[in-house]
């Protein structure tokens, strides 16, 4: 029967509420302050047994309150509970008694409860290790708690533990870390094992997380915590018993390797199949001349269930062979792999065996692991028509019902390649200027929705602004332009008339072209006259709000994004009228969201999923699409210009950075006076690439649904 | 697919030893007063070298996967979060799972209804029973009515599936904007919320939909942690030390995770299957015998990707570690 400390004057039921907000943790602060002053020796004797869960519930909060006090003032929000009992851990030596006293309190609750949280597995540790001598008895309860719990924590947790035993020594004398995974494992806690060796892999490696471990190179060669490298050794046994197939388990082989010189482990990672990434294989393709050798990799990647794996040995190949890489990593040059591949196939099927046998591979592994992606989808479009691979008695034969499946059982990119069917059914009904827009309809689309290929300037631009890049990404995954966007979209909307201008003379004009012509060319033509004032007038507007002084710059930046918006909508409203849609009408509306999603969405296929897939309602997403990419795209541009009073701006930064890898030292004046230059001039091309890619957008969506009109009109007659 | 780690959660385990009475410590082999081992103890067993992923006779098989982010954008070298589902899908069917048991953020974008609806279609075909409860990516403003609950329901609801009562709560509905944090308040609208409460409402509503006359057991669903996790970096922010989730108040444990506890234990809900932060913990216990089970992101992992299963036997729940080997 344990006798356990209860707090002195106060019952438990006079206790504060439990801790659920903002206020009552201040309510259990005040608690605890008065606490504090009120008592040095703040514990009275209870039986545990006494209490039942929920009165052991509120002791437990009020002695969290009391420690988290003591651990510079923390609340006693649950959040808190690790980290107050980790600065326990890292204190204990010096702890006031009555803290002590508290502490060996609650890790007796904790440990009568049956609780393994991460507080409890800090506060554990502390009576394991460092308390060792004050507490004797204690501390065995707590270390033999601590080998057996099933402890819900993972190895980043364990990293803090370790290193906080580590800073007060705790690791000597029948406790040291090999001590305590071979007390695990002899009690059959494996897992608990492994996750704390991966703690200190973590450690030795100044790493937050396993997978993030990219080379054994990593680890330090100086032991970080004591043990260290046995660790390592460790757990590579481990990995190796439990056939770990992931990289960053080969990476702690080879440095347990270079410790232990231990040929079975060196012959092991050698023949293991590893999970290895996209540039590894294609080192490996290097060496494959026979398609035998692809096959017998692939069986073993396979046999190994790591189907993954397989499919990147067969992209590798299908790089090497026709895409090659000099730069960079081999990611980026499948696409064009691939494209090249499927160009080359409608002269013939490839002459290279190796080349030959990656495709079959890689059409299959496409289908059989889902693999997605547009040029996946496009790889095996191409290939499955081919009779050299899927013809009667070809190696694909069998797989063309899968194939089928798989490119149109998906996603509803197919939906486009009806439309050019029905489009193309009815090309003796169209006009030679229809015929052409329809081609030219079909590629646009087709265009817009490929696999993103960077084209030099693309590259370069990555180059130039890749410090930006993440922090755009990040924020521009904030929605306030977004809802800037959609809001000045609504307004648009209501007070449309007002914005669009006067749209009567452009459909007249429009209406004699089309009744000479059709909906073809020459209608397109006259949508894009009819839009480029406004392209040039947001260009103009967003060059001219870069140079007005900082402090200004930021509101102009908001007035510019209004004014890009108001002239984009005015420029789709003309379009509209040009092919006849008002969009005030039902639907119309519509029509200035789907040019806003497509034109500027990211080109693998979120728009256009969206768009062949909006039902009633949908409005806002598809509108929001277009604006994350609009908004991240700014972003970038307003990093390039913001005022910031303190510190340099990213883009002065930037800017000292390029020069000094010319040879050269920017002073702070030179790179402030050329910001707002190079701002201005990205600002205004970039705006009129973005309200570019809009009116474009709407004249093809305008087009399109007017070709197809056409079709339906003589599909029903 | 093959499990990594085992544990044997037992549903009443002994707390006296059997030879000399004296209470006996939770998890440890034995009696510390007499050696006496302690039968049917709580903790990781051994995984057989084959067989491992067969269920046991009897048993009911829940699935656990957690924060899917469907429509994240993910790089190249990675498959999208939407397709690694579809394989966790198959997977799971072939593994004979009763009930699979998503705990949150669905989707990447809140307010992403195509997401959702893709997500439901290839949940209502799976062949699985299944049930979900909305994330704080799910979510565009809590406490309001939202899409995810036209195409998925209302919170709090009570579900069996299979003889286990599953109590579904939406973590941030107890939490008005007003009381949320300055800095949730500033950027929530934009991004997301991340702050998560249950609330008292919800617990009382919850409370009446049990049928106290069952002896089913009972677990609960939501997302919100109740521990702190360590915080991640800024996601998209170049790699620093020191920029991490917490420092702008984010991403915290549930505020009434004290509260919720005893409430779970007061109504004797044994186990706890939540989400929300990605790092994929150990299973853990709690007073009163109550499981905690954490997935991490079943889709977002590098390399091989995580779950759980979760068989219920008549005395015990047996907890497999799952990596879906892509």
């Amino acid at each position: 029967m344990h006798k356990t400390p209860l707090l002195l004057g106060y019952g438990i039921d006079a206790l504060p509420a439990f801790p659920s907000s903002r206020d009552e943790y201040e309510r259990w602060r005040t608690w605890s302050t008065s606490f504090f002053e009120e008592h040095d020796e703040p514990l009275q004797f209870v039986e545990f047994d006494e209490l039942d869960t929920p009165q052991r519930a509120r002791l437990h909060v009020a002695w969290r309150a009391i420690l988290g006090h003591w651990a510079q003032g923390r609340s006693v929000a649950p959040d808190n509970g690790p980290l107050i009992t980790h600065h326990f851990l890292l204190n204990a030596l010096e702890a006031p008694a009555m803290i002590l006293a508290t502490a060996a309190s609650l890790v007796e609750l904790y440990i009568d409860s049956g609780v393994t949280s991460t507080d409890a597995l800090f506060l554990t540790a502390a009576f394991a290790w460092p308390l060792r001598e004050a507490f004797p008895q204690l501390s065995e309860l707590a270390w033999e708690y601590t080998i057996h719990a099933p402890w819900q924590t993972d190895p980043l947790n364990l990293k803090d533990m370790i290193l906080g035993i580590d800073a007060t020594e705790g690791f000597r004398d029948g406790r040291t870390i090999p001590d305590l995974i071979a007390a695990r494992l002899g009690a059959g806690a494996r897992a608990s094992a492994r996750a704390f060796l991966e703690g200190v892999a973590l450690i030795q490696a100044r790493r937050e997380k396993i997978d993030r471990l990219k080379s054994y190179r990593e680890f330090q060669t100086a032991e970080q915590v004591q043990g260290a490298n046995d660790a390592l050794i460790a757990l590579a046994k481990i990995y190796q018993e439990e056939e770990e197939d992931q990289l960053h388990a080969r990476e702690i082989m080879k440095r347990a390797a270079e410790l232990t010189r231990d040929l079975e482990l060196v012959g092991f990672i050698e023949n293991r199949t590893w999970d290895r990434s996209l540039d590894e294989a294609y080192l490996w393709s290097e060496h494959v001349a026979h398609p035998r050798q692809l096959d017998d990799e692939i069986e073993a990647a396979l046999e190994s269930k790591q189907p993954h794996h397989a499919r990147r040995l067969a992209e590798a190949i299908m790089v090497r062979k026709f895409n090659r890489l000099w730069y960079g990593s081999a990611i980026e040059n499948l696409p064009g792999a691939l494209e090249k591949f499927s160009r080359a196939l409608h002269k013939g099927p490839p002459q290279d065996a190796v080349a030959r046998r990656a495709a079959e591979h890689l059409a299959t592994l496409y289908v059989r692991t889902h693999h997605t992606t547009q040029s996946a989808r496009q790889f095996v479009a191409s290939v499955a028509p081919s009779i050299a691979f899927t013809g009667r008695g070809a190696a694909l034969y069998g797989m063309r019902d899968e194939f089928e499946a798989f490119y149109n059982g998906s996603d509803p990119y197919h939906i486009l390649s009806r439309d050019a069917r029905a489009l193309r059914h009815v090309a003796h009904e169209l006009s030679d200027d229809e015929r052409a827009a329809s081609e030219e309809v079909e590629r646009w689309f087709s265009d817009q929705f490929r696999l993103e290929r960077p084209s030099t300037l693309d590259k370069l631009t990555r180059m130039l602004t890749s410090p930006l890049v993440d922090a755009s990404r990040y924020l521009g995954d904030i929605n306030v332009l977004e809802e800037a966007c959609l809001s000045a979209l609504r307004i648009m909307a209501e007070r449309g008339h007002a914005v669009a201008g006067d749209l009567e003379h452009i459909s007249q004009e429009a209406a004699i072209i089309r009744s000479q012509y059709g909906h073809g060319i020459k209608l397109m033509k006259f949508a894009r006259e009819v839009s480029s004032l406004e392209r040039t007038l947001a260009a103009s507007v967003a060059m001219a709000s870069s140079f007005l002084p900082p402090g200004l710059s930021l509101a102009a930046h908001a007035a510019d994004l209004g004014s890009s918006l108001l002239l984009a909508f005015r420029a789709v409203a003309r379009i509209g009228a040009v092919f006849g849609r008002d969009i005030h009408e039902a639907g119309g509306f519509q029509f200035v969201a789907d040019s806003f999603a497509i034109g500027l969405s990211s080109k693998d296929g979120e728009g256009l999923l969206t768009y062949m897939n909006k039902p009633d309602g949908q409005l806002v997403s598809t509108v929001t699409i277009g604006a994350v990419t609009y908004s991240a795209a700014r972003l970038v541009e307003y990093l390039w210009v913001a005022p910031r009073a303190n510190g340099p701006r990213p883009s002065e930064q930037l800017l000292r950075h390029t020069a000094r890898i010319v040879g050269f030292e920017l002073t702070h004046t030179a790179a402030a006076k050329m910001v707002p230059i190079i701002g201005a001039i990205l600002s205004g091309a970039s705006t009129y690439h973005f309200i570019s890619m809009i009116t474009d957008a709407a004249i093809h969506v305008a087009a399109r649904d007017a070709l197809l009109v056409r079709y339906q009109s003589y599909d029903q007659s | 697919m093959r499990v990594t780690a085992r544990w044997e959660f037992f549903d009443a385990p002994p707390t006296h030893c059997s030879n000399c009475g004296t209470k006996l410590v939770p998890f440890l082999p034995d009696c510390r007063r007499c050696g006496t081992p302690a039968p049917a103890r709580t903790g990781e067993v051994e995984v057989p070298e084959s067989g491992a992923l067969e269920k046991p006779t009897g048993a009911i098989r829940v699935a656990h996967l957690s924060d899917l982010h469907i429509g994240q954008n993910v790089p190249a070298t990675k498959l999208k979060p939407i397709a690694v589902f579809r394989i966790w899908l198959d997977r799971l069917l072939e593994l004979e799972a009763d009930v699979l048991v998503i705990s949150g953020d669905i989707v990447e974008r809140p307010g992403d209804d195509y997401g959702m609806a893709r997500a439901h279609d290839l949940l209502r075909t799976s062949g699985l029973d299944w049930m979900t409860v909305p994330g704080n990516h799910d979510i565009k403003r809590p406490g309001y009515h939202d899409v995810f609950f036209d195409i998925f329901g209302n919170y709090p609801r009570v579900e069996t599936h299979h003889g286990i009562d599953f109590v579904l709560f939406d973590s941030m509905a107890g939490l008005p904007l007003e009381e949320r944090d300055v800095a949730e308040r500033m950027y929530g609208d934009y991004v997301c919320y991340t702050e998560g409460r249950v609330g008292a409402s919800q617990r009382d509503r919850a409370l009446e939909l049990l049928d106290s006359t069952s002896t089913r057991p009972r677990a609960m669903v939501l997302h919100h942690h109740i521990t702190r996790q360590h915080a991640d970096p800024m996601p998209g922010i170049p790699k620093q030390a020191g920029v991490t989730e917490d420092i702008f108040g984010t991403m915290k444990s549930l505020m009434d995770a004290d509260e919720l506890m005893v409430w779970a234990y007061e109504n004797k809900l044994q186990t706890i299957y939540h989400g929300h932060k990605h790092i994929y913990q150990q299973p853990g216990m709690r007073p009163g015998n109550i499981l905690i089970l954490n997935a991490g992101s079943s889709t977002l992992r590098q390399g091989n990707q995580l779950g759980r299963l979760i068989d219920y036997l008549p005395d015990r729940r047996v907890v497999s570690n799952l990596e879906l080997m892509l």
